[in-house]
């Protein structure tokens, strides 16, 4: 669905994105996740067409995406500090996009209003509170009609009620439509229950880019047991990290979860248990050696 | 079909619906508030002249109401404020980032935005012009039914000149990052001719002799629009005959043309606009050095100007030279640095690069500033050939001559080289404005007075000249003087400041006269009573022309004037002719006393006003013989 090819953008002599490469399938739910500063919401505003790159180029379904509405039309962007004209109010908000898209789905629009029965939508959208605003946005952006979702810290700020309300909006039209989604986050735990991809940026890069599934199958943690000393492993199976507790040794190891159990199996240990890993011990054993400023904001 | 559905059916639309109708329902109070205004100032003011028309003197008609109204007005100075307002208004977005970010990630191109948010704003401009004409011909059309053309040729006036500000507004806007600059820029540009003209009369000033109030720009410029606008582009209105008439519509048109080739040019700027670049100073980083040395070199020298004649001590010329140097330099550094502040949005500017090219401006400035003080161009020295000069014209204490003979022209540059030759004496003891510093060796020093030389070269270039002089040389002063007054005793020389270069060709006749005669009140106050003395019998003003032209003859204008209270006589003349036919040379007083009326195939007036003189004989002879007043000492001419 998008497909970034070595993308440099300098601002007065600063370079906000280095090279950047970065691929989102079609039907994706991809999450972009880096620290503040790492250049997440500038390549979102490339993707969307409102920056223009130095240098690279930016693709969206294979066609550039600057200055071309044909493929503006297939998204919607929902950004972290979002922009209402002053005295509009939804009903004006939306008859504006309805304009604009020319799929905008009027019947969806009445269809939600039941979603968002907190927003008024006859008052100033300036004068509600941020979540509101929020609601409001994705309300607006999914009666677009999109095939792609944009959506840049969607729930920054958001109280853990809003924020189980907007995922869950989301996912609804993913399911019933099958819209890709880039999402950004500075926390990777906000994506990790959503996500079928992610890409961790730092330093205008795209440091590692995976699908979730190769993930969990590359990186597996075992706690294992053994009557005397442990024998070393096959050379297929690397350790990325190893911690030993009395005769319990805890391993992270480069393989499928069924290969390393059946590699230690054969080993006849005492106690052999696989263990479920989060998102984040896989990326941070994954990064390895990669600067440390990125370990930190993922844990 | 709906016109929406029209333009949406387009495959290459340059216009957006939705973006205009989004504009139209948000800046509908501007354009409501611009009605107001224009409604205040024309159909309102217009029906209240009709209510009051009693009041007003017998000849003036609702029709001469109409038509006084629209040709006073000054209509450029609102168009010019209400075009920036209403280009902020409908390109404010691109000011914050969130706003520019959103609306350029929707489906539709830069060039669709602009065409639509320019029309807009134009039509947020010319429909309330267009109504404000509406109600206006509603007003008149009762009352003044043969003047609805005005009304009309005004709102084609206001809208040609609305599109000329507006296009100028949007491209500052486009070339800023923020509201404050954009007005500041529009500011700027707009007045930059003027002021840059008082700048170079100012540097003129201080660094040349005879270069003093030479403003070369006091007339209206095409570079200064507001006030070329105000002057070249309106309604005339013969005073004498009541016609009226459109004038400057190619001007105007001009502008027009000038005003969409700017808003190309801000479509252009658009297209390759950075949208990151909202809330900044500019919206192209390289124009950056170029507003930092332009900052620099009006507002450096603008302001050492102003530190060099602020403090009037009288002191000497070369002291007010060393005040404004060391004025530029501090003001240089500190418009230098404070311009990069706006640009970089911080104090922290005071890098090695900017201190580097903050130095390099200055040297520059110094250096020109070397240049224009030592002369290296030869502006102070230089007297023009007299076989070069095709008319001159000099002006002294309240006299004039004019005159195109190659002799009397070498007899002017001769003078003038006499002049030049003194310069070095008036840089020492003059401020250059004719004030005489403090003597420093106690020899007493004569004031010359002011002489002014304005010379038409046979290029057509003008060469002007203002000399104030004072000189401890009693021989140089004698000559001045011995020379002013064989040109004030220049008969031809004088008519020609009158009547022009070829008076002698045209058949100037006397049209109408007056007399304002001295009379004292039973105060003892004196005061000027010209209510029954006026003359237009054909015989008598042939009479008294002819009496005038012998009085110049006999040279009874080239003495000083004794008695301050002396009669005046305002005599009027018209020739058959164009005014194109009348000849006078750059500076000449004849230029703007010159009327214009086309009747009987074109008819030119003009007027002077003479104070007589106990020298006047033949003039005090004519009034006496008409009856204008009963005997000489009526005129107050002679002195006790």
């Amino acid at each position: 669905m998008i497909q970034i090819t070595d993308v440099v953008k300098d601002f007065d002599g600063f370079r906000a994105l280095n090279h950047l490469n970065m691929h989102v399938p079609k039907g994706a739910i991809y999450g972009l996740v880096g620290p503040n500063g790492a250049g997440k919401s500038t390549i979102i505003r490339h993707i969307t067409g409102a920056y223009h790159q130095d240098l690279g180029e930016i693709r969206i379904d294979g066609e550039p995406v600057y200055e071309n509405p044909k493929v503006k039309e297939k998204f919607s962007y929902i950004p972290d500090d979002i922009f209402y004209f002053m005295q509009a109010n939804t009903l004006d908000m939306m008859k504006f996009y309805k304009g604009i898209y020319k799929k905008f789905d009027m019947d969806l629009f009445h269809a939600l209003a039941d979603c968002f029965p907190a927003v008024d939508v006859r008052r100033n959208i300036r004068s509600l509170s941020k979540g509101m605003q929020k609601q409001v946005a994705f309300w607006l952006a999914i009666c677009c009609r999109p095939e792609l979702l944009i959506l840049d810290e969607p729930v920054d700020g958001l109280d853990p009620v809003m924020r189980r309300q907007i995922w869950s909006i989301i996912m609804g039209d993913v399911a019933e439509h099958g819209t890709t989604v880039l999402v950004s986050s500075h926390n990777l735990r906000e994506l990790e229950d959503v996500c079928d991809h992610v890409g961790i940026m730092n330093d205008g890069k795209i440091l590692i880019e995976r699908s979730l599934s190769d993930l969990q199958g590359s990186v597996t943690k075992v706690q294992v047991a053994f009557d005397g000393e442990m024998s070393a492993l096959p050379e297929h199976i690397k350790v990325l990290h190893q911690t030993i507790a009395g005769r319990v040794h805890t391993l992270i190891v480069k393989s499928e979860p069924q290969e390393a159990q059946r590699v230690l199996a054969a080993m006849n240990p005492i106690l052999l248990d696989v263990l479920p890993l989060t998102l984040e011990e896989i990326f941070i054993y994954e990064l390895g050696g990669v600067d440390y400023a990125v370990k930190d904001f993922l844990f | 079909m709906s016109w929406e559905v029209w333009i949406m059916q387009s495959k290459i639309s340059f216009f957006n619906p939705t973006v205009c109708k989004k504009n139209l329902t948000r800046f509908w109070p501007f354009a409501l508030l611009y009605l107001v205004y224009l409604i205040i100032v024309h159909p309102l003011v217009i029906y209240t002249s009709f209510n009051q028309l009693i009041y007003y003197s017998s000849d003036t008609t609702a029709e001469s109401l109409v038509y006084s109204h629209f040709v006073d007005m000054t209509e450029p100075v609102s168009i010019f404020l209400a075009a920036i307002v209403m280009a902020i208004a409908v390109f404010g977005y691109l000011y914050q980032s969130r706003s520019a970010n959103m609306i350029h990630t929707l489906p539709v191109t830069r060039t669709q935005l602009y065409v639509t948010n320019y029309v807009s704003g134009l039509l947020l401009l010319i429909v309330p012009q267009f109504l404000g004409a509406l109600l206006t011909n509603l007003v008149i059309l009762d009352r003044a039914a043969d003047t609805t053309w005005i009304v009309w040729g005004w709102f084609g006036v206001t809208a040609g000149e609305t599109l000329f500000f507006y296009s100028f507004a949007v491209l500052m806007v486009m070339f800023t990052g923020q509201l404050l600059a954009a007005g500041l820029f529009y500011l700027i540009w707009n007045f930059l001719y003027i002021v840059t003209v008082f700048l170079i009369d100012g540097m003129g000033t201080l660094f040349f002799y005879g270069m003093s109030d030479n403003l070369i720009g006091t007339n209206a410029h095409p570079l200064f629009p507001l006030f070329y606008l105000i002057r070249k582009v309106g309604f005339d209105r013969n005073s004498l005959t009541g016609e009226v008439w459109s004038r400057g519509f190619g001007v105007l048109l001009a502008y027009m043309l000038v005003g969409v080739v700017f808003a190309v040019l801000a479509w252009w700027i658009y297209e390759h606009r950075r949208i990151e670049c909202a809330g900044d100073f500019l919206s192209m980083k390289w124009t950056a050095p170029v507003f930092r040395w332009g900052v620099v070199l009006v507002g450096g020298i603008g302001c050492a100007l102003f530190v060099a004649y602020i403090i009037s001590d009288y002191s000497s010329w070369n002291m007010r030279v060393a005040r404004f140097v060391i004025a530029l330099i501090l003001f240089s550094v500190a418009l230098f640095f404070a311009s990069e502040m706006f640009i970089e949005k911080s104090f922290r500017v005071f890098h090695k690069r900017m201190i580097v090219e903050c130095v390099s401006c200055v040297a520059v400035l110094l250096v020109g500033t070397a240049l224009l003080h030592f002369d290296v161009f030869g502006v102070e020295s230089y007297v023009p050939q007299a076989e070069n000069v095709a008319m001159v014209c000099v002006q002294w204490e309240d006299r004039e001559v004019d005159f195109e003979d190659p002799e009397k022209i070498g007899e002017v540059t001769a003078l003038h080289q006499l002049m030049v030759d003194h310069l070095d004496e008036q840089k020492k003891y003059t401020d250059g404005n004719g004030n005489e510093t403090a003597p420093t060796d106690g020899i007493e020093q004569t004031y010359i007075g002011y002489v002014s030389i304005d010379y038409t070269m046979k290029n057509g270039k003008v060469v002007k000249r203002n000399y104030y002089s004072t000189t401890k040389d009693e021989s140089y002063a004698e000559q001045v003087d011995g020379q002013l007054q064989a040109f004030a005793a220049d008969e031809d020389g004088f008519l020609s400041s009158v009547l022009g270069l070829n008076y002698k060709e045209l058949d100037w006749k006397a049209s109408y006269a007056y007399v304002s005669l001295p009379v004292v009140d039973p105060n003892g106050n004196w005061y000027y009573d010209d209510s029954e003395t006026d003359i237009s019998d054909p015989g008598q003003l042939q009479k008294l022309y002819e009496a005038w032209l012998a009085d110049v003859k006999a040279g009874a204008f080239t003495g000083n004037d004794l008695s301050s209270m002396a009669a005046e006589l305002s005599l009027q003349f018209e020739t058959k002719a164009d005014l194109a036919d009348v000849r006078y040379p750059s500076g000449s007083s004849v230029s703007y006393r010159l009327d214009y009326y086309d009747t009987n195939g074109g008819v030119v007036s003009n007027s002077t006003n003479i104070y007589l003189n106990d020298r006047c004989t033949h003039l005090i002879q004519a009034l006496i013989d008409i009856g204008a007043v009963k005997n000489a000492g009526d005129l107050n001419v002679s002195v006790e």
